[in-house]
Formats: C-alpha cells, structure tokens, sequence
C-alpha cells in the first residue's frame, strides 16, 4: 500500500468527489423544493473565499415598519471626537425606538418610507392538486350534511376563506386536467379563483367586534356536532345545520344550494346514553360473577404477599389480575380445586392455563420452599 | 489505477459512500444551503 499510496489516495478521493455529486443530485432529486437561488449569495460565498468582501447591494432600504436612517457618506460626516456616553440612561420609551431619535451629534438623514397598504390577496388555490380536493369537497358538500362539510373543511386544512366559500357553494373555477398539467409546469397562468360570493361587510349599525365580521366562519364552528349534545328538549337543540352569520352574508345565504336535509330521527341524536352504551370504558367494571366456583379471596393485601411470578405461568399481569381477586398466597393458590381452578382461567381469559401449568402444584412446592421450576410438570415431561 | 482499484476497492467504496452522505448532507438545508447572506431575506 506504501508504494502505492498515490493511487490509493487518488482512487479515494475520486470515489469520495463521485459519491458526493451522487449524493447531493439524490437529495436535491428527493427534495425538490424551488427554493430561490440568491445570486448575491453565491456571489458573496466566492467573493469570501478570495477574501474579497462583497458589496452591499444597491437596493432600497429594507422595510422595517419604522422610518430608516441612512447614514451620510464619511466625508461629510463632520469630525467630532466622540462624545462621552450620558450617564443618563434614556427612558425605557424613548430606549425603544432609537431610530426616531437620532444622536444630536451626527448629521442623519431621516427617509421616511411610505409602507403601501397590504393590498388583499384574493382567495385562491395554491395548486391545482389542492383545486382537485376543493372541488372533491365541494362534491360531497352538496351531497352531505355541511356540519360535516364543515369538519371535513377542517381536517383538509384548507383556509377558512376557501372553505366557507366552498360551502357557500361557491365555484371553484373548473381545471381542465391539461390545463392543470400546464399549471404544474408553471406558464404564468394564474392559479385558478374561487368565485364565490364573498360574504359582504356587516352594516354600519353592526359593530366591528362581532366575531361574525372578523371571522365568518367562526360561528359555524361555535355550532359543532359534538356540541349537540345540550340539555334542553330536543327540539331546541341545533341539528346539524350550519350556523351562517346572521347579518352580512346575504349574498351567502341567498347563494346556498338548497341542500336537502332529512329530519333527524331521535335515533340519530347522539346522546349520553348511546354514548355509554358504545364506549365499554365508561360501563363500569363488572365485579366477577359470584360462583360457588370462585376461591375464597383475601379482603386485602396481607403484610407479606408472595411473589406469584416464581410460579411458571404468571407474569406481570396474571400477578395483578389474581391480586385483584384477592389471592395473594401461594396457600391460596394450593388449596384451589379443580372448579376453583377452571373458574381461574375463566377469568383471566384463558381457559385451561391453570389447570396445564399446574399453578397449585407448584404453589404448593413454593410454600413448602422449594423451586417451582425444578420440579415443575413441564421439565419433567421434556427431560425425563 | 486498475491495479490498486482491484486490491484497494473496499477503501474506494466506503469513500463513495462517504461521499454520498456528506453530499447529502450538503445539499439538505442544514448543510448550510440556505444559510450565507441571502439566507436571511428567504
């Protein structure tokens, strides 16, 4: 290898260069994420490397919600020797804004920026794949309850904008599936809209603070079907119908497909009884059936418990289960007849385990202080 | 080369594999492809 350790070393790293190109195109092939190329960064990466500092971009200052300050060239900075630092310590007001209250020692210039208003972006699918399962939904809206449209809406993760315009059965714009390939390949055709009527702003008379103007939905939400369940007569409680803001979406309400509801019958009423009934945790635990067959049990744990698991067949759980019946000694477990035996199995689910791995017998042998597992039937039979 | 890539082709193969992670592991975010100074305006 000594002789050799030129091209061993070539080989090495040729192989490591190749498997480098190959594992950066499989990660890129696997993670095609467009993230932007920011040629200023690759610019100021090669500039680093000559030790040439880049510099700062020519571009308008960035927008930070607060006036900016640009610094006068140096030359006409005025030179002053530096003030001392006030002993002074501003005011916690004035300390958090320090950019409208320049040091009266330097000449600034103040720009102010005039930060256009966010201009609201209309209510449109991302893509056309995120259409398709709009216009899924949009489907099975028409033709089911809209409570659980409305759920539905909920686990699509669509926004609520997109969601109550769905089921104001609002028309996504149909996408042909060419037109959605071409989508994909981005042409510079707009994502498809939604045309649905926007709920209009509430009246003057409304004031602002009403959770229906801010958030439409947010009262059809307040109405979910987990909420049926309210004391009341059954009649007074809302049945799966979506609760609409009740002022400012006329538009909305006059554009609902008439959706064909059936009246619920009191079956359908999911109540705390059918609850109770469904669920067997909230039945509550039935205490054994009461037999002539159930061995006499402790009414609690004696002082000193033996250790049921050196009996071959007992694990964590049989141990807590037989503890639960009150059967704590292996004296308990030796006097069990073969009824009491059977009826043992019975309860922990299975059937004749008792009497195969001979749990009396080998309480017995433990109690007598011998190993269970020495003499145990099992071994016995397999090494004879 | 033919010669010492047949007796020595096991270093060569853990230096691609090598390879392959630390490529990976470049062009994943945390590999720095999204750090430097445009990183910060993403």
């Amino acid at each position: 290898m000594i002789q050799h350790i030129g091209e061993v070393l070539a080989v090495i790293a040729a192989a490591f260069a190749v498997g480098s190109i190959i594992g950066w195109i499989a990660y890129r092939w696997i993670d095609r994420t467009d993230y932007a190329f920011d040629q200023r960064d690759l610019t100021d990466r090669i500039g680093r490397l000559f030790g040439i500092r880049t510099p700062p971009p020519a571009e308008e200052p960035v927008a930070t919600g607060r006036p900016a300050i640009a610094p006068t060239p140096a030359a006409a900075r005025p030179v002053r020797p530096r003030p001392e630092p006030a002993a002074v310590e501003p005011r916690p007001e004035t300390r958090a804004e320090p950019a409208l209250r320049p040091e009266p020692t330097r000449a600034v210039t103040v720009v102010p920026i005039a930060l256009p208003e966010p201009a609201p972006e209309p209510i449109r699918l991302e893509s056309a794949a995120k259409s398709e399962a709009a216009e899924d939904l949009r489907k099975r809206v028409q033709s089911s309850s809209r409570a659980i449209a409305w759920r539905e809406a909920r686990d699509e993760r669509l926004r609520p904008g997109e969601a109550a315009a769905l089921i104001a059965g609002g028309a996504v714009a149909p996408v042909e599936p060419e037109a959605s390939a071409a989508e994909r390949k981005g042409n510079g055709k707009p994502p498809p809209e939604i045309t649905a009527p926007v709920p209009a702003p509430p009246p003057p008379g409304r004031g602002d603070d009403s959770p229906e103007h801010d958030e439409p939905w947010a009262a059809a939400t307040a109405v979910w079907p987990m909420d049926l369940r309210q004391p009341g007569p059954p009649e007074a409680r809302p049945v799966g119908i979506l609760a609409l803001p009740a002022s400012g979406a006329a538009e909305t309400r006059r554009a609902l497909p008439p959706v064909a509801t059936p009246p619920l019958a009191a079956d359908d009423i999911w109540s705390d009884e059918d609850e109770a009934e469904a669920s067997p945790a909230a039945r509550p635990a039935a205490p054994p059936p009461a037999s002539e067959d159930r061995p006499p049990s402790l009414e609690a744990a004696p002082p000193e418990r033996d250790n049921l698991r050196r009996i071959k067949g007992i694990g964590q759980g049989f141990e807590k289960r037989l503890n639960q019946l009150g059967i704590y000694r292996y004296a308990q477990v030796a006097a069990w007849t073969a009824g009491q035996q059977a009826w043992i199995s019975a309860e922990l689910g299975f059937p004749g385990r008792v009497e195969r791995d001979e749990w009396p017998a080998q309480a017995g042998r433990l109690a007598k202080g011998a190993d269970a597992r020495a003499t145990s039937h099992a071994e016995v039979v397999r090494d004879p | 080369m033919l010669f010492v890539l047949a007796q020595y082709w096991p270093y060569a193969l853990g230096a691609a594999l090598l390879g392959v992670a630390v490529g990976w592991w470049a062009a994943s975010p945390a590999g720095g492809r999204r750090r430097g100074a445009g990183a910060r305006q993403r």
